[in-house]
């Protein structure tokens, strides 16, 4: 049962990450990534093997629905609320090309998953591969995408895949360092709303377009 | 014995107290005079932590999660003096930049919370022994500067910073993967680990020290992760930039550092950490030498000058042996002779209101005090041999020559002199080509002529004579990198 | 085997206009209302018997031809999908690819007789009918053979081995958007709205309109054979064989097919039609979602 469920979870996280690369306006992406953020929250329950004590599961867990599924796409919705002219993300590369591109990531993975020397450890390759194409993934729509709203989301499913590898591997980080990891995170994508409205002031424009002066 | 936990509590404490002080001023340069007091006091307290240093060794403390070391804390000492200089060159330079910018005391207080903050973190990188600690502490840093960057809030400063941002942040996310496969095994402390280094799975680790390396290295402004570094150092407001380049770099390095001798031991010594490094370090020389001759920008320059030298770090360490050594002293002349370089292109920046170097001519007799700090620090950063870059640069020359390694030699020789080259063309023009007549006012407080005589007194005097005690220190201290002292 | 094929092609002829009634009435009940009774799809194919057909002096022999091939076509495909399990049902290497060529041959025809008709509107339909069949196709494609890498078979009988504990997530990769597929290739919404009137936007509807009396039939009752074969297709696809006893693996049949069509007719009540553009769209969806499940089944990724 929770075998099957932790295949489910890393499915519909995988995706959520197509989606996300699918989709062509901000705010389609803001509810993938708030969807991938509730997905999230569901996983500390199904390690309970690697922690030791309810604290320690209800901790991420609690953590990690009130910032990744509330409180970030909260941030991010008022910004695009803000900036609510420009919704176009300008790919580089297409739609269709990247959600392909990503499925290739997806499967590569999975096969590079196998090729690891994880056997030792007790942890499932599901959500480890699902992570490490999440990492691709997320570089891929930071790289790929015009759009500084569309680049934070990107830097999102990259740190979401931080947090599923940090959870299925076996962590013994003390808890006050998780929290640390978490709300780092936090002020992190804080700042980066706050450098988003900056932009949007000082451009008129949240198109990385004109953000490409300093070049050589 | 709790002096430790006392003395780092208390550096904590100071730094604490600092940040929250500013929220009761109103004057800016009473706010500015804050991040002074608090550096002077972590500089003293550095001092006590050398107390702690009696025998050699490390003292762990707080459940093991901190730990003060040789290595520790040699880069403690380089964080305090660079902040402690940023700190006195920040008073004369924001008071000049205040009479033509009409920034708010929210704009000071803004920076004078920041600035403390990011030295408070950089310590705690420095001293934590735990590997989330160490991640948690870095990333608060990328976090706490970016708004130092654009200080001077202009279009392109705020496009520096967004890059800083976005690229620092997915660097040190890729560090927080590797530190997590690095963790797996269960045990998360550097000491631990490199006790239990033989049980842990080669292949595993040395897979986790590839996101290392390019996760710190992108923070470190290895190439070819460096592409933020460029932009941000010549943004920055001049402090700012100095610190960037003095200490940020070496604390980023300075997490790879801890690694390296968990790797190794792992890997049974087989060498392939030291390579990535080889290779990250020969890649950063490469970039600044092709870089460096097309750049107009001044402060530009000498950011593409700090890639090249976290390059020559790099390349130290990944040698081994006495280039390790040369290594960590090359870190503490890179952060002297470059932040002595910032603060004289800050002033040169301001007196002629260009950051052209083609319209930046006849320094020397215009403005002849930071004109001299200009041509010493430039010439210490090619490697000109009264220096003491040109030690640590032979050193790590000699190791590489001796150890048989006559490819490596011969690349690092290629990409230095290179820069030599088009930096001496650059440096010459801008202090002897005639310009226009006349001094410039240029006032240099007594304070800044007291960092510049120091530190091209210090510059000099490890150039002339390096102290044995001294190196005997950085040789114990590199056998932490090496694997043997922990 | 005889008896199989018999069996498969008197069920298809029997009960398939049933799926058609459910569907409506499905729609009804969502929509509050009574509807038309379940078996109104019989009383309408036994009234268009008995009528006369008119047929267009612009129009060639192949308009008068092709509801017979699309007919006979449709129909013979369903004699590979059977209904009883344990007989002896016809089955060869890749016979999933005469299936499926079958079902385009109807298709093909489909297409040149609205074409034959020279009505614009028509010509219209065609377009669309051929742009989404092309587009749903590979997707139809991939699902099977994921099916078949897990039955480890060549004839489409492998395919149909059901949900199993190791594999039940890559079913589910196969099913949705084969669903979808279904959807589309049976012009229900969101892909077409069998209810419009509307020339402009409809599909299939609008390259029957120059049909009447036994050709239309003729026409309707292939449209609903073909839902009640994918339907079964999909029922065979989930329903695990190896489990049940012939016995309950045939009711259990019986009872999905409608279950598949209620399902249909949830999804019709619940969705509008989606514009011409979403309509790539949706079926490059289903074409990831068939990847993602093809390309587990090639390793063996569930057996950790």
């Amino acid at each position: 049962m929770q075998h099957n469920l932790l295949i489910l979870i890393s499915l519909l996280i995988i995706l959520s990450n197509l989606f996300l690369l699918g989709s062509s306006r901000t705010r389609a992406m803001l509810r993938g990534i708030a969807a991938q953020g509730v997905l999230l929250s569901i996983l500390p329950f199904l390690f309970p093997m690697h922690k030791s004590g309810l604290v320690s599961i209800i901790v991420p867990a609690v953590l990690s629905i009130t910032i990744k599924a509330i409180l970030i796409p909260y941030f991010l919705h008022r910004v695009i609320q803000r900036v609510n002219t420009e919704n176009a993300l300008n790919p580089y590369i297409g739609y269709p090309v990247s959600v392909i591109i990503g499925l290739l990531i997806s499967y590569g993975s999975f096969l590079f998953i196998e090729k690891l020397p994880f056997s030792y450890l007790s942890i499932s390759p599901f959500t480890t591969s699902a992570a490490f194409a999440s990492i691709l993934i997320g570089m891929l729509i930071i790289s790929t995408r015009r759009n500084v709203i569309a680049q934070i989301i990107g830097y999102l499913v990259f740190e979401n895949a931080g947090f599923i590898l940090g959870i299925s591997i076996s962590s013994t980080m003390p808890l006050f360092i998780e929290i640390g990891i978490m709300l780092d995170l936090l002020a992190g994508i804080f700042i980066m709303v706050v450098a988003v409205s900056r932009i949007h002031i000082l451009f008129d424009s949240v198109g990385t377009q004109k953000l490409e002066r300093l070049n050589k | 014995m709790i002096l430790p936990e006392l003395i780092i509590s208390l550096n904590v404490m100071i730094f604490i107290t600092g940040v929250i002080i500013p929220l009761g001023i109103e004057k800016p340069l009473n706010m500015l005079k804050l991040p002074l007091i608090s550096s002077i006091a972590a500089m003293l307290l550095s001092a006590v932590y050398f107390f702690c240093l009696h025998n050699s060794d490390p003292v762990l403390f707080f459940g093991g999660n901190f730990i003060i070391d040789k290595l520790a804390f040699y880069h403690i000492m380089i964080v305090n003096i660079v902040f402690l200089a940023a700190g006195i060159y920040m008073q004369e330079y924001f008071a000049k930049s205040m009479e033509t910018d009409e920034h708010t005391a929210f704009h000071y207080r803004r920076f004078s919370m920041l600035w403390q903050g990011f030295q408070l973190m950089l310590i705690i990188v420095i001293l934590s022994n735990n590997i989330g600690l160490s991640w948690v502490a870095m990333e608060a840093t990328t976090i706490l500067s970016a708004f130092l960057i654009i200080s001077e809030s202009d279009s392109l400063s705020l496009e520096a910073m967004w890059k800083y941002l976005l690229i620092c942040s997915v660097g040190i996310g890729l560090a927080f993967i590797g530190t997590i496969l690095v963790a797996a095994g269960g045990i998360n402390t550097f000491s631990e680990l490199y006790i239990h280094a033989e049980e842990l799975n080669p292949k595993l680790i040395l897979f986790a020290f590839i996101f290392i390396a390019v996760g710190y290295g992108t923070k470190a402004g290895l190439s070819p992760m460096h592409s933020w570094l460029p932009d941000a150092h010549s943004q920055a407001p001049t402090p700012v930039s100095a610190v960037f380049s003095g200490v940020m770099l070496n604390a980023a390095l300075f997490i790879i550092m801890r690694y390296l001798p968990i790797v190794e031991r792992a890997g049974g010594g087989s060498g392939e950490a030291h390579s990535i490094l080889l290779l990250t370090g020969f890649l950063s020389l490469l970039f600044a030498a092709v870089f460096i001759p097309i750049q107009t920008d001044l402060k530009r320059l000498l950011a593409y000058c700090s890639v090249e030298h976290v390059g020559i770090i790099a390349i130290g360490i990944g040698l081994g042996g006495l280039g390790t050594t040369a290594a960590l002293l090359h870190c503490l002349n890179h952060s002297l002779s470059k932040m002595l370089a910032f603060f004289a292109s800050g002033s040169v920046i301001h007196e002629y209101g260009t950051r052209d170097m083609r319209k930046i001519t006849g320094l020397m007799k215009r403005m002849p005090m930071w004109g001299t700090a200009f041509m010493v620090s430039m010439l210490a950063l090619m490697g000109v041999a009264p220096f003491s870059i040109f030690i640590s640069e032979f050193l790590i020359v000699k190791t590489a020559f001796t150890g048989g390694q006559y490819l490596l030699f011969g690349l690092f020789m290629l990409g230095t002199l290179a820069i030599f080259i088009s930096m001496l063309k650059f440096t010459l023009e801008i202090a002897f080509k005639q310009g226009k007549p006349g001094k410039l006012t240029g006032r240099v407080g007594i304070a800044d002529k007291a960092i510049i005589i120091i530190s091209v007194a210090v510059l000099l005097l490890f150039g002339l004579w390096l102290p044995p005690d001294f190196f005997g220190f950085l040789e114990q201290a590199a056998q932490i990198i090496e694997g043997g002292l922990i | 085997m005889i008896i199989n094929i018999c069996l498969s092609i008197a069920a298809a002829l029997v009960l398939s206009p049933l799926l058609g009634g459910i569907i409506n009435k499905t729609k009804a009940f969502y929509a509050g209302r009574k509807g038309s009774p379940v078996l109104q799809l019989y009383f309408d194919l036994f009234k268009l018997f008995r009528k006369e057909s008119v047929i267009s002096t612009s129009a060639t022999f192949i308009f008068q031809a092709a509801p017979a091939i699309i007919f006979t076509s449709t129909l013979a495909a369903t004699i590979f999908v059977p209904f009883i399990p344990g007989l002896p049902a016809p089955s060869f290497t890749c016979d999933f690819i005469l299936l499926f060529y079958l079902l385009g041959l109807s298709r093909f025809f489909l297409i040149i007789s609205a074409l034959d008709t020279g009505s614009s509107f028509e010509g219209m339909g065609a377009s669309r009918e051929a742009f989404f069949s092309a587009l749903a196709e590979p997707v139809t494609f991939v699902t099977i053979l994921t099916m078949l890498r897990l039955g480890g078979g060549t004839s489409i009988q492998a395919a149909f081995r059901g949900l199993s504990s190791e594999s039940w997530i890559i079913i589910i990769l196969t099913a949705v958007p084969f669903f979808i597929v279904m959807l589309a290739e049976n012009a229900r919404i969101p892909f077409d709205d069998p209810n419009t009137h509307l020339e402009l936007t409809m599909i299939h509807e609008v390259m029957l309109l120059d049909n009447s009396g036994a050709n239309l039939a003729l026409m309707e009752w292939a449209a609903s054979i073909k839902l009640w074969l994918f339907s079964l297709i999909i029922v065979k696809i989930l329903l695990p064989a190896e489990i049940l006893t012939p016995a309950a693996y045939t009711g259990l049949t019986i009872l999905a097919v409608p279950a598949v069509a209620v399902i249909t007719g949830t999804v019709e009540s619940v969705m509008a039609r989606a514009s011409l553009l979403k309509v790539p769209q949706l079926l490059f969806s289903a074409g990831i979602i068939a990847f993602l499940g093809f390309f587990l089944s090639l390793n063996q990724f569930l057996g950790w």
